[in-house]
This record gives structure tokens, C-alpha cells and sequence, in this order.
């Protein structure tokens, strides 16, 4: 591909972009071509925007916005109807609208400054400056990150942050750089990455001068596409039109955007993806909603609350007709009816009542409720966030999706991630097995939970790493007295497998770490995995102390000898999740290839080369091996085997080219990673054994008693684990979730038949003994038969199951399960992981808890609660959630109660005039009772009350555990006995109405007909009215203190507050001549059946649910005291 | 207070957690049942001290039975002491409907003329003087309820407009013991501060319209009843009356036939908390009673149940 075809490729491609208009998915996009140092300006640059509105949009868009959602237009609609001449019950004033604009107001300001954050965030990454090649002056000159284009070629300084994701051209290092890449993974360890050789050579005189005149570098590589950690490309020098082979380029040369350059002076690159294309920016999860539980059956209710309030327009318009028609002689004398009215006409009128009807008993939808809720919401997660109690090293918990705090309370399946969750991450080094010889103590600690003091060594002059635990001398005077022999490491051979195995350990692996100086001193390893870490420590510790690499080459000191010795990398085959090895091939001093390979023990053994039957000593050590790895397992250990192959020159060679080829291949990804797997396989094979080793996993704190809690919550914990079935299956006994008691089933058939009989087994288990608890384990592999074809068969078993675990199963997976006992059972679910891996079953569960861990925060980003230990799930879910969910529960019924009770009144009304859509209330004062009146306090009960609280004040940041959390049984209580379900929102709907037929009796026949007046005056329809509104405010602000667990002087004054306010409103409405409702206030406070009507009132609502709340309090108590059971008084600790 | 820092402290922060117990449950419910029944007798005693009286449809007492003309009757009263309340009753009259509610303007009420828009939009249907009653049109109504004979325009715009101006009720007695005039006081029959405030005559009140807005009977009538049958105060006697053969002369102008009601004349004492009222006495003891009950039902489920119901847990 020359010049001239490139142009032509660039012009064919021209019409696709236009800043302003709708880009196509990248999945239609065309791959790309650049020519390096050439801006395409076709492609849009790398200016990022998330927010959503600018100055000008803001108010129609946001706007707009608000009244997408149905209950804000459902009262604009009803403002509308109020505008109505015709069927208007205010005058023609939109009274609705007075609330209406507070709450939407509320809304927008929150939304502006969620905005206004967005901005800022854009406009400090949009205006970061980083060098670019300017082909015109042929100089690097500072830009902005936005005005980067595809096919620039910039310059990154060490420390800076990468402003697209970009190809490595040349670095400082010789091709060399390395990378942190924490705002991507959340790893803190550095990551190489390389340039191209050619291009290396190439570009690293750029730096100095400008590039030469007649040099054209194309490249070619895919379109913008959201997976990670894969880059494939090519790129084509023309020299003097002269063309070379394409060259391949892979992840190895990409760096992604956010990324920070470390160790290294200056790279030069070229940006490949930009703003939004950027690999970062593809991945960043738009945060799906996730509505709680009790929201959505609330807004299913809303439905029928509708529904209910059409029917009782309905009704009322039929009434008013029916009366209407048949006293429409008697009316006319009084109502001057025309004969031709249209009220006369009975489908008008019916219409003309409906639509009144609907205004009057619109407000029975309570518009306040939506922002209470949404209120009490952020505070509560505020209040988690403040609570000392989650405080993991200063760190608290952190709430993503606040709008959750409810469904923690009624969680019936935890889906838990193991390594960094359940366990610490932090590996031990505890035994290694060379040959048939056991090195190092491994007893039973793995049992243990505390931490076991380590044991100072016996020989000082050793390092102590953290990540070994290996109290065994053997191994070392062993070694020394080698050394005593041997004098020099050249004089080792392959045959000495303790000298080969330990040089394997400290150089199989991809640890970074700076070069140090001196050698004695300590060194500070970055490994992305803390298995590696643990196997490099203890070799170091052992005297094989890898010190760094320098341009390609590895070197070892060693302690016995006090030489270094260097080897030089080849090839690096990184692990991965499906090969479960890692190879590293090395060239010694002497120009021998040696290829180290480490790797799962099945997959490590099942590559050994073959040996001569009768070789009983080969026989031997390997049985011995394989006994020895399955005994550590069943302890929990984490076993690893070890192998090497001496190579070839010739044989590398062939290996190396065929390789490359491979890797080349852009076209086909299949073909491409199905020849790479099978070149690997080949190079890997007929290794020899080296040695095994064991690392133990430490378990979090306190996980054993948690779990233990969660189950006897009625909670269902399933451990969803990447390990191997025999390492899932210890870690569930260390930590109680399997116990020898219960029967064990294990499925881990690769094939449909056996996994079918397995199936079959637990089946017919269960239907024999159906009140026999039992535990399930299930293989990855099997899993996946399973789900193609015994779904409904295995979900059924592993339902009834007390502990499922499955194991080595993919991040894919893990979200698969979640989702089908998530559909399945119709459970609320949480997953709990820390890794990246665990990202898809946080987002699938209900709640998605993450915890910040050594793993990396993806998983913590990615949830809706983040917190900094295993433990704190407990709290979370007994007293966070457990108190949420009860509160939250009981605003929502109290709102519907509330609103009922306060319009139903006014529906009975109706019946004492034919239904004809007489007000009952001043309407002014009738719009603001929801916002004014009576929502204050029920928010801060939602706040503040505390079924158990645990001190003598009023608490904004908790700092001691809650009673709650030592009582797994109360949990388990509300989820038998939800106290929001359909049952319950439909009894306190039909209370609020039958208590406002009370209200409406009591208050009519109060006053009407005598007079109520000592001066013989009489009174007017509005004075029942109002009476019956100041009763609802106090009843209902009364209502929430009988609510209250725990009382507070300032809540009950401000709960008082809010009737006063009531009572000012009223006393100010009632000065002006213009409000229907002039003169009340003085009437009815100096009338004495005002104040009996309203004891009476009071107590035929208030204090007979008082009499029922006890009722069922004393009943629960007692049957608390009978039963046999009495909960066991955990101890609360901190 | 077991911190002694003060006052706010205390406001703000101190906290407690009341745990129900039966017996403060029982005691509660028994106490408040107790003052609930003891009210209900006190409001039955006051009730039984209020005299009322109550003639049934007198307009069917004078034969025949005219409208718009005198007439009068007799009617034997006990003895009765002052203040003694004298209302009207209708019954079956629909003070409470919408469209007669709504249909008056507060803006012409209080003195102020309206434009005719304001007029259609309050006062529909009865919007000119021609939507008026015969009499209306050819009247001014004083203060003191003296009738004037006035023409007025038809094609004016009514004042007061409106159904509920238009339905006033105009009947007027006399009462006497014989041939001894009692005096009907027909002042402050309305709510004080409705007149001169609330219902202001407008400037030119004699020649714009057809009532006085501060003749009492009219706010009186006005204020519109939350109950078809509904009482009205038409005048008060503030002497003692004694027993004997009254005689009532009326003046028989509304019909109560046109909308299928009656019309009652109700004499009413006051005892201190205004006038008998049987739902409340009912109410209160039936309530209190209730109270018992449940207070009952709990001691009775605590002695059942054993010293364990409703004990806290420890």
C-alpha cells in the first residue's frame, strides 16, 4: 500500500463524520487506517463530554426531563384540568401546580449541580496539555488533550497521564516503558509495555530531530470496539515507495487512556483511538438503575391506586347522574337548570363529574411522596457513608445507587466472590515439594483465623516477607551446604533440582520492580498477583533474590555465592484464565534457552514428559506429588507445580516465527488465537517436573461468624469462586459454610451423561429425604452442560440446597447464576465480590456490593455499595438495611394512609350532595397540606428512629455496633413477614378510608344541623371541612410518633411544629375576606365541639391503632417468651 | 438528664425508648375510657337541659295553604329560659351542591361592582336582574329586612347575583302570647365579623340592589349548610317565656314544595356550649365504652396468657 492508495482510502471515508450529527455504532464503523503524524481530522477528536445539558439546554432539556416522569406530568395534567372553567374546583387557579413547582424545583437544582460536576470533571481532563508533533514546524508543541486527533504523534513525560489510548512508537528506555494502570483495574503494579523494534529505531531520533522527509508510516489496525486489554494492528513502512512486510502489533504496544507513565523519561506515540472511542471511555458503564423492591411493587401500586381513584370517579358520576335525574324537578327551583342545558344531558354531565371528580380526589396519587422517599434515601446513604462502624483503614463505606437502602433488608440469596471477599488475598508461602521431599510445616494454621505471630526464624540473616510463612530449616541448610560444595552457580546442573526449582521461582513470573543499587537492601515488588509475590518472596528469601530487569534482562542475586547471575527474556506466555500457566523462555550467559513454566497442577502434570514405564522412581515422585498437592488442597492450600524444558536454538526459532505470524493475523480472531493456543501447547509440552509449591489463602476477619449469622438470617449464601472445587470446598468449611454434618454433592461431570447421574443422585436424595439439609458444589464445566440442558432440574435441587458453591466458573457465569436464581426464584439477590471478575454479577444481583480490595476497585466502582471488609456485610444488611427497609416501608404506607384518610373524607362527603362535586376544604390550604403539613416529620422518622437504638442521643454518625446485628432472627422475621407487601399497602389504604368515613360522620353531625355556637349561630359546611382537615394533620403528625421507636425532644417539637405551622396557615387564611375560609379560625377555637369532635376523632383513629400496634407487640413478646429458643444474646462488639 | 450539658443538649440529642407494658396499656385505655363515658353523661345532662322545640311544617298549619300571604297559627310552649334561639328548618334543600355553592360572587358581596365577565363567571345561571324572582325585581330589601317597593332594570346585572342570593329564604314571624308581643331580636344573628366585612352594602346600595348585603338574614342565609335538612337562626327572645298558647304569625312567602322539602320553626335554649347535640352525648359514651372493652380484652388476655404476656424481654 503506497501513498496515492492511502489518500484514495482516506477520501472514501470522508462522509462519515460530521461533529454535530449521530455517529454510526463502532460495531458498522470501517477499521482504520493512518498514516503516522497525520491528523485524521475525519474522525472526531479527543474532546470528551458527559455531561448532559450546557447553559443553554439546560432548562427545555431538563425540563423536558422532569416531566418524563409520569408522576410530575401526571399533576402538570391535573393543574390543567384545574385551568377548566367547566369542571375547575379552585376558581381556575392551578392550585396543584404550588406544590408541583417546589418539588420540581428541588429536582432541577439537584440535577444542575449534578451537571455543573460534570462539567468541571470534563473541562479539567478536555484541557490537560500534552506535547504533539507538529508536522508543520516540526516541533513538539504543548496542546490541549481535546484537540488531539487520530494519527498525532505525541509525547508523554514520565508521570503523566496518557490522553488517548495510543501506540508506543519509541520510549526512553529502549523500546521499553512501563505503565500504571490504576484508574483502569484499579492495580497498583507497574506493567511493561514495549515499542516496536522497527519502529523504536525508527522514532527515537524524533526526539531530537524532525522525522526524514521522504519516511511515510502507515498503519492499520481495528475499529474502536469497548474489549479490553486486545489490541490487533499492523503497520507498513514506505520508504522511498519502496514497501516492507507488514509488521504486527498487539496489546503489547497499546496504551490505553488514564493510564500514567511510570519509570521511564519520555515515550513517543500515536493516538490510535480517541475521546469517546477510547478503550476507557467504550467501558464506562452508563449505571443502569436499579430500582429496590419495594419501589417497584410501590409504583405497581400507584397503578391501581389510579385505577381505584377512576373507579371512585367513576362511581360518582353514575351517582350524581342517578340522583340528578331523579330530582331534577325538585333541584330546578333552586339550581335553574335550562331544560336545554347541557347538564341535562346525562353523557355531559357525566363527563363534566368525572373530570371534577378526578381534580378533587387527584391528590389521593400523594405528590410528595416520590420526593420523601427519594429524600430520606440520600440521607440514609449519607448516613451510612458517615458511619464510623464501616471504617476500614479510615476508609468508610460508600453508597453508589442510594436508592437501594430498603432492599438491604429483605436480601434472601448472597452471591459471594471468594479470593479478596472471603479471603484476604494476602498469600503464605507455606511448603514446597521437590522431588518426594516435603519442605516447610503447613499443620493445621490453615484452620486457624487469627493471626499467627510470625515465627522469627532461626537464622537471622534471613528476610521475613510477610507473604512467607515457611518455618522449615531443611530447605535452607540444604542449600548452603550445596553452595558449601559447589562454591560458584555455574557449577549447578540441571539435576539439581533444589538450585533449579528456587532459580525458577525467582524468575518465572512477571513481577515489576525498580532496579536497585544495593543489593542487600530491600526490595519493593509490584505483582498483579499475590501468588506470584508469595512464590518470588520466598525465594528471595531463600537467597535467590530477583533484583530487576534492565533491557530485557532478568537478574538473580545469589546469596550463597554473592554473584549475579543474568538471563535474558525471550518470550513471555502470560497467564490466563483458560491456559492456567505461565511460561517464560530465557537465554543464559552461556546462549542456552531455558523455558520455566508454572501453572495449575492438573494442567502443569498433564504436560510432563512422558516417562519409561519402569521408571519407579519417576512413578514414585510423581504419586508422591500427587498425594501431597491433594492433601494440601483438602487443608485449603493453594497448590501450584512447576516445570522446565531446555530448548533448542532451532526448535525456538521455528516457534518464534511461526508466532509472530500468527499474532499478525488481523482478519480473523479465531484462527488467529486458536494458532497462537495451539504454537503455545506445542512450545510448553513434554516439560520436565520441577517442583510444587503451597500458598495459603488467608481468610478476612470474622467471615466464619458472618456467614454463620447470614444462615441463621434465612439468608441463602452461595460462594461463586474461580478455584477449583477441593480449595472452594475448604475455604466453605474455614468458614462455615459447609460443616461435616450436612451431605455433601458434588457436580463436575465434563460430560452430559455423567453430569446427568450426578444431577440424578442429588434428586433422588432430596426425594427421600426431603427435611435433610445438604450442600451442593458444582464445577464450572458442568455447569454449563447444565445450563444448556437440566436448568430447571438443578435449580430446583440447588434451591433447597443450605450451601451451593460453585466452582471455577467465569465472571460470565457467575452473572448467568445470578440471573437465573434471580428470575427463577423471584429472590431478592446480592453479589459480593472485589475483582473486575466479579463486575457482571454485581451489576446483574438487586444490590451489588463491592469491596475495595488488593484486587483493584472495578468491582467496588461498579456497585451500588462498596465497603471495606467482608464483615461489615452484616451491618449492613441487620441494621442498615434491616432499618431502612422498615422505615422506608412505613413512609410509603403512611403516605397512603395519609392521603386516603385526608380525601376520603371528602369522597363521603359527596354522598350528603348527590355527588355533585362539592369541595370539603379551603383548596389553597387543601394543596400545601402534603408538602407543608405532615411531611417533615415522617422524614425525619424515616431518619432518625431506631428500633434498638444503642445510645441515649440523638446519632447523624453512628460509632457502636447496633443490638440489630447480634439478631439474625429479627431479620429472618421480616423476611416471613414482610411488612410491605400487598397485604399490608391494601390494609393501610382501606384504614385511611374507613377512618375518613369516621372523620366525615363525626364532624357533619358535630356541628350540623344545630348549632354548635353559644351565640345560637349557625355554621357552614366549610367549618365540618375544616375540622376535618386540622384533625388529619394531627392525626397524622401524631400517627408518626406513634411510629417512633425511639423519641426525641426536638423531633417531637418539630412533629408539634408542623400542626402549628398548620395552625398559622390557617389562622392567616383565615384573616382575608377573599379565602372561602374567613373568619373559621376564631369560630371554630372558640367553639366547644370543635375540640370534642376532634378528641373524638383522635381516638377512634389514633388511639384504636395504638390498641392494635400493642396488641400485636404484646403477642409477638409473648410468643418470643414461649418459644423453646430463646435468640441467644450475642455479645455486640465493635 | 444524665449528662448535664444543659438544655439544648437535651433538646437536640437525649433520646428515649418507651416500651409499651399491658398494665400502662390497660391503665391508659381505662383512664381515657373512664373520662370518655364521664363526658358523655355530662354532655347528655347539658343536652337534657336544652329545651328544643320543634313545629313541623308549619306552613301546613294555616288552612288553606297560600304563599306570599299572612297567616298564623298556635302552639303550645313549656316554659323556657333566655336566651331562647328561634330558627328556621328546611329540609331536603341542597345548600351543598356545587353549582349552588360556587354560584355567588365574594368580590360584588363585599361592596365592589363586577365587571360582567366576573358576573357570567361567578353568578351563573342568575346573572342579570331578569334571572331574578318576580319579587326580587321590584324590591329593595333593608338592613332591618323592611321591604321597599323599587323597579329595577332587567338587563342589569343582578346584585347580589348568584343561586344562593337568588333561593333567599324570606319568610318573617311574629310571635305572641296573647295578644302580648314577644320580641324577636334580629340582630346578631349573623357572625360578626361576616358583616361590615365579609358583606359590605355597596355604595350606592338602594338603587343597585335588590338587598342590603348586611341584612343579617341574608349573610345568615349566605353561609351555605354542609347537610340537606339544615337549621338557620332567624332571631332570638331574651326573655324567659312561660307556659302557655303562643300564637306564631308568619308570613308564608317560600315554598317548600317546589324543591319537595318542608320548612320547621325550631325554639331552641342554649345550654354553654351552643345547642343539643345527641351525636356528640352518643358518641362519647359509645367511644368510652369501647375503651373498656379493650382495656378489658387485654386484662383479660394477660391474666389468660400468664405473667409473660407482653413482659419485656430481657
Amino acid at each position: 500500500m503506497n501513498i496515492v492508495e492511502y489518500r484514495k482510502h482516506r477520501n472514501e471515508n470522508q462522509i462519515r463524520t460530521c461533529c454535530c450529527k449521530r455517529r454510526a455504532p463502532w460495531e458498522l464503523q470501517p477499521d482504520r487506517k493512518i498514516l503516522i503524524g497525520t491528523a485524521d481530522k475525519n474522525i472526531p477528536n479527543n474532546r470528551v463530554e458527559t455531561s448532559k445539558y450546557n447553559m443553554l439546554t439546560f432548562l427545555p432539556k431538563n425540563s423536558l426531563e422532569q416531566f418524563r416522569k409520569a408522576s410530575n406530568l401526571y399533576f402538570l395534567l391535573l393543574g390543567i384540568f384545574q385551568i377548566l372553567p367547566p369542571v375547575t374546583t379552585t376558581d381556575g387557579q392551578p392550585t396543584v401546580y404550588l406544590p408541583l413547582s417546589f418539588i420540581i424545583m428541588v429536582s432541577m437544582i439537584k440535577d444542575f449541580f449534578e451537571d455543573f460536576k460534570r462539567h468541571r470533571a470534563d473541562d479539567e481532563e478536555n484541557n490537560r496539555t500534552v506535547q504533539k508533533y507538529s508536522l508543520r514546524t516540526g516541533v513538539f508543541e504543548y496542546e490541549k488533550w481535546q484537540n488531539v486527533y487520530v494519527g498525532d504523534i505525541i509525547r508523554i513525560a514520565n508521570k503523566q497521564r496518557i490522553p488517548a489510548d495510543i501506540i508506543i512508537l519509541a520510549t526512553s528506555k529502549g523500546g521499553e516503558c512501563f505503565v500504571e494502570t490504576k484508574n483502569l483495574d484499579g492495580e497498583t503494579n507497574l506493567k511493561p509495555k514495549y515499542a516496536h523494534p522497527q519502529l523504536q529505531s525508527l522514532y527515537k531520533q524524533l526526539n531530537e530531530k524532525e522525522l526524514p522527509y521522504n519516511l511515510f508510516v502507515t498503519m492499520d489496525f481495528e475499529r474502536q470496539n469497548p474489549l479490553m486489554y486486545k489490541f490487533k494492528g499492523s503497520f507498513n513502512i514506505v520508504n522511498e515507495n519502496k514497501e516492507q512486510p507488514k509488521e504486527a502489533l498487539n496489546y503489547e504496544n497499546f496504551l490505553e487512556r488514564g493510564c500514567s507513565l511510570q519509570n521511564t523519561d519520555w515515550i513517543l506515540a500515536v493516538t490510535v483511538y480517541t475521546g469517546h472511542d477510547t478503550k476507557i471511555m467504550m467501558n464506562s458503564i452508563i449505571g443502569k438503575m436499579k430500582y429496590s423492591t419495594v419501589e417497584r411493587l410501590m409504583s405497581k401500586q400507584i397503578l391501581w391506586v389510579f385505577l381505584f381513584l377512576l373507579f371512585e370517579c367513576i362511581f360518582a358520576s353514575t351517582y350524581y347522574n342517578v340522583w340528578y335525574q331523579r330530582n331534577v324537578n325538585e333541584l330546578q327551583s333552586y339550581l335553574n337548570i335550562d331544560k336545554n342545558a347541557p347538564e341535562n344531558n346525562s353523557f355531559y354531565n357525566f363527563v363534566l363529574r368525572f373530570a371534577m371528580w378526578f381534580l378533587l380526589l387527584g391528590n389521593s396519587v400523594p405528590i410528595s411522596l416520590l420526593v420523601t422517599l427519594e429524600t430520606v434515601k440520600f440521607f440514609q446513604a449519607q448516613m451510612i457513608q458517615w458511619d464510623k462502624n464501616y471504617l476500614t483503614f479510615d476508609r468508610a463505606a460508600a453508597v453508589h445507587s442510594s436508592n437501594l437502602s430498603e432492599e438491604l433488608g429483605v436480601i434472601e440469596y448472597i452471591f459471594s466472590d471468594k479470593t479478596g471477599t472471603l479471603t484476604q488475598n494476602i498469600m503464605k508461602f507455606k511448603s514446597l515439594i521437590i522431588d518426594d521431599i516435603v519442605y516447610g510445616d503447613i499443620q493445621e494454621q490453615a484452620y486457624q483465623q487469627e493471626i499467627i505471630d510470625e515465627k522469627p526464624f532461626k537464622e537471622k540473616q534471613r528476610i521475613v516477607s510477610q507473604n512467607v510463612d515457611f518455618t522449615d530449616d531443611e530447605l535452607y541448610s540444604e542449600l548452603i551446604s550445596q553452595f558449601i560444595n559447589k562454591k560458584s552457580a555455574k557449577h549447578f546442573s540441571n539435576n539439581d533440582h533444589i538450585f533449579l526449582s528456587l532459580l525458577c521461582l525467582s524468575l518465572c513470573h512477571t513481577i515489576q520492580t525498580e532496579l536497585v543499587e544495593n543489593i542487600e537492601s530491600d526490595i519493593q515488588y509490584n505483582a498483579s498477583s499475590p501468588d506470584e509475590l508469595a512464590l518470588v518472596s520466598f525465594a528471595a528469601e531463600m537467597g535467590f533474590k530477583y533484583i530487576g530487569k534492565e533491557e530485557n534482562v532478568m537478574k538473580v542475586y545469589i546469596k550463597h555465592s554473592k554473584e549475579i547471575l543474568k538471563f535474558q527474556i525471550q518470550q513471555i506466555i502470560e497467564f490466563n484464565s483458560t491456559r492456567k500457566r505461565m511460561s517464560i523462555v530465557l537465554k543464559d550467559k552461556n546462549g542456552r534457552l531455558i523455558l520455566f513454566c508454572k501453572g495449575a497442577d492438573n494442567v502443569i502434570l498433564s504436560m510432563l514428559q512422558d516417562f519409561d514405564e519402569n521408571d519407579t522412581i519417576q512413578k514414585n515422585i510423581l504419586f508422591e506429588i500427587k498425594k501431597q498437592l491433594q492433601e494440601y488442597a483438602t487443608i485449603g492450600l493453594r497448590t501450584l507445580v512447576l516445570g522446565y524444558k531446555e530448548l533448542e536454538q532451532k526448535e525456538y526459532e521455528k516457534f518464534l516465527s511461526e508466532y509472530n505470524r500468527a499474532q499478525a493475523i488481523l482478519d480473523d480472531d479465531q484462527l488467529r488465537e486458536s494458532l497462537m493456543n495451539q504454537l503455545e501447547e506445542m512450545i510448553e509440552n513434554n516439560l520436565k517436573l520441577l517442583c510444587a509449591t503451597a500458598i495459603e489463602d488467608k481468610l478476612q476477619d470474622k467471615v466464619g461468624e458472618v456467614i454463620a449469622d447470614l444462615k441463621s438470617a434465612g439468608i441463602n449464601v452461595w460462594v461463586l469462586t474461580g478455584d477449583k472445587i477441593e480449595t472452594a470446598i475448604n475455604i466453605g468449611f474455614s468458614c462455615k459454610l459447609l460443616t461435616d454434618q450436612v451431605k455433601r454433592f458434588i457436580i463436575d461431570g465434563d460430560v452430559e451423561g455423567q453430569v446427568e447421574r450426578q444431577l440424578g443422585k442429588v434428586t433422588n436424595y432430596i426425594n427421600d429425604h426431603p427435611e435433610e439439609p445438604l450442600s451442593l458444589i458444582v464445577s464450572g464445566v458442568a455447569l454449563v452442560i447444565i445450563i444448556h440442558n437440566f436448568k430447571e432440574a438443578f435449580f430446583k435441587v440447588a434451591l433447597k440446597a443450605n450451601a451451593v458453591m460453585a466452582c471455577r466458573v467465569s465472571p460470565k457465569q457467575k452473572q448467568e447464576i445470578v440471573n437465573l436464581v434471580r428470575r427463577l426464584t423471584g429472590k431478592i439477590t446480592l453479589a459480593i465480590g472485589d475483582g473486575a471478575n466479579d463486575v457482571a454479577m454485581i451489576t446483574q444481583a438487586h444490590v451489588g456490593v463491592g469491596i475495595r480490595g488488593l484486587e483493584g476497585q472495578q468491582a467496588a466502582k461498579a456497585s451500588d455499595y462498596a465497603i471495606g471488609e467482608f464483615k461489615h456485610l452484616r451491618r449492613l444488611l441487620f441494621y442498615s438495611g434491616h432499618e431502612s427497609y422498615r422505615k422506608n416501608s412505613n413512609l410509603i404506607l403512611f403516605n397512603f394512609y395519609k392521603n386516603q384518610l385526608y380525601i376520603g373524607a371528602f369522597f363521603f362527603f359527596g354522598f350528603s350532595n348527590g355527588f355533585s362535586g362539592q369541595n370539603l376544604y379551603d383548596q389553597w390550604l387543601s394543596q400545601i397540606f402534603n408538602v407543608f403539613f405532615t411531611s417533615l416529620p415522617i422524614i425525619l422518622y424515616a431518619l432518625f428512629d431506631e428500633k434498638y437504638p444503642n445510645s441515649n442521643y440523638m446519632q447523624l454518625v453512628q460509632d457502636k455496633a447496633n443490638f440489630l446485628e447480634s439478631r439474625p432472627d429479627i431479620y429472618r422475621e421480616y423476611l416471613s413477614k414482610p411488612i410491605f407487601n400487598l397485604v399490608s399497602f391494601w390494609r393501610q389504604f382501606l384504614l385511611g378510608l374507613l377512618q375518613a368515613i369516621l372523620l366525615m360522620v363525626i364532624s357533619f353531625y358535630a356541628f350540623e344541623p344545630i348549632s354548635p355556637h353559644n351565640q345560637g349561630q349557625n355554621s357552614t359546611y366549610l367549618e365540618a371541612g375544616m375540622t376535618i382537615m386540622s384533625a388529619v394533620v394531627i392525626i397524622v403528625n401524631l400517627k408518626v410518633l406513634l411510629m417512633h421507636n425511639t423519641n426525641y425532644p426536638i423531633i417531637i417539637y418539630i412533629n408539634l411544629g408542623s400542626t402549628i405551622c398548620f395552625i398559622l396557615f390557617f389562622l392567616l387564611f383565615s384573616q382575608y375576606p377573599f379565602f372561602e375560609s374567613f373568619d373559621l379560625f376564631q369560630r371554630l377555637f372558640e367553639c366547644f365541639n370543635y375540640y370534642m369532635a376532634m378528641i373524638l376523632m383522635l381516638i377512634v383513629t389514633n388511639f384504636f391503632d395504638l390498641a392494635r400496634l400493642r396488641y400485636n407487640y404484646f403477642v409477638e413478646q409473648y410468643k418470643e417468651h414461649q418459644s423453646n429458643n430463646p435468640p441467644t444474646q450475642l455479645e455486640i462488639e465493635m | 438528664m444524665s449528662d448535664s450539658k444543659g438544655f439544648l443538649h437535651w433538646l437536640f440529642f437525649k433520646k428515649w425508648h418507651p416500651v409499651p407494658s399491658v398494665g400502662s396499656t390497660i391503665a391508659l385505655f381505662s383512664i381515657i375510657g373512664v373520662i370518655f363515658v364521664a363526658l358523655g353523661i355530662v354532655i347528655t345532662v347539658i343536652n337534657n337541659n336544652i329545651q328544643e322545640v320543634t313545629i313541623y311544617k308549619y306552613d301546613q298549619k294555616c288552612s288553606p295553604v297560600e304563599y306570599n300571604k299572612q297567616c298564623s297559627f298556635t302552639y303550645k310552649l313549656d316554659q323556657m329560659k333566655a336566651p331562647i334561639y328561634f330558627y328556621y328548618e328546611l329540609e331536603n334543600f341542597y345548600q351543598n351542591h356545587r353549582r349552588y355553592v360556587k354560584s355567588k360572587s365574594s368580590t360584588q358581596l363585599s361592596g365592589e361592582e363586577i365587571s360582567l365577565s366576573d358576573a357570567e363567571k361567578y353568578c351563573e345561571p342568575i346573572i342579570f336582574n331578569k334571572d331574578l324572582e318576580q319579587w326580587q325585581q321590584a324590591v329593595y330589601i333593608t338592613e332591618n329586612n323592611e321591604q321597599v317597593p323599587k323597579q329595577r332594570k332587567p338587563d342589569d346585572i343582578a346584585s347580589p347575583c348568584g343561586l344562593v342570593a337568588k333561593s333567599f329564604f324570606n319568610d318573617t314571624y311574629e310571635l305572641s302570647l296573647s295578644e302580648k308581643n314577644i320580641e324577636l331580636n334580629q340582630t346578631g344573628i349573623s357572625w360578626p365579623n361576616d358583616k361590615g366585612k365579609k358583606y359590605k352594602r355597596a355604595s350606592d346600595s338602594e338603587s343597585t340592589q335588590w338587598i342590603d348585603p348586611e341584612n343579617e338574614h341574608f349573610i345568615v342565609w349566605m353561609r351555605t349548610a354542609g347537610l340537606p335538612t339544615f337549621r338557620k337562626l332567624w332571631g332570638r327572645i331574651e326573655q324567659d317565656i312561660e307556659e302557655g298558647e303562643y300564637t306564631i304569625k308568619f308570613q308564608n312567602n317560600y315554598n317548600p314544595q317546589m324543591f319537595a322539602g318542608a320548612k320547621n320553626i325550631v325554639l331552641s335554649t342554649s345550654g354553654p356550649f351552643g345547642g343539643k347535640n345527641l351525636f356528640l352525648s352518643i358518641a362519647f359514651i359509645v367511644v368510652g365504652v369501647i375503651q373498656l372493652l379493650i382495656a378489658l380484652a387485654f386484662l383479660i388476655k394477660k391474666i389468660r396468657a400468664g405473667p409473660s404476656f407482653g413482659q419485656k424481654n430481657e
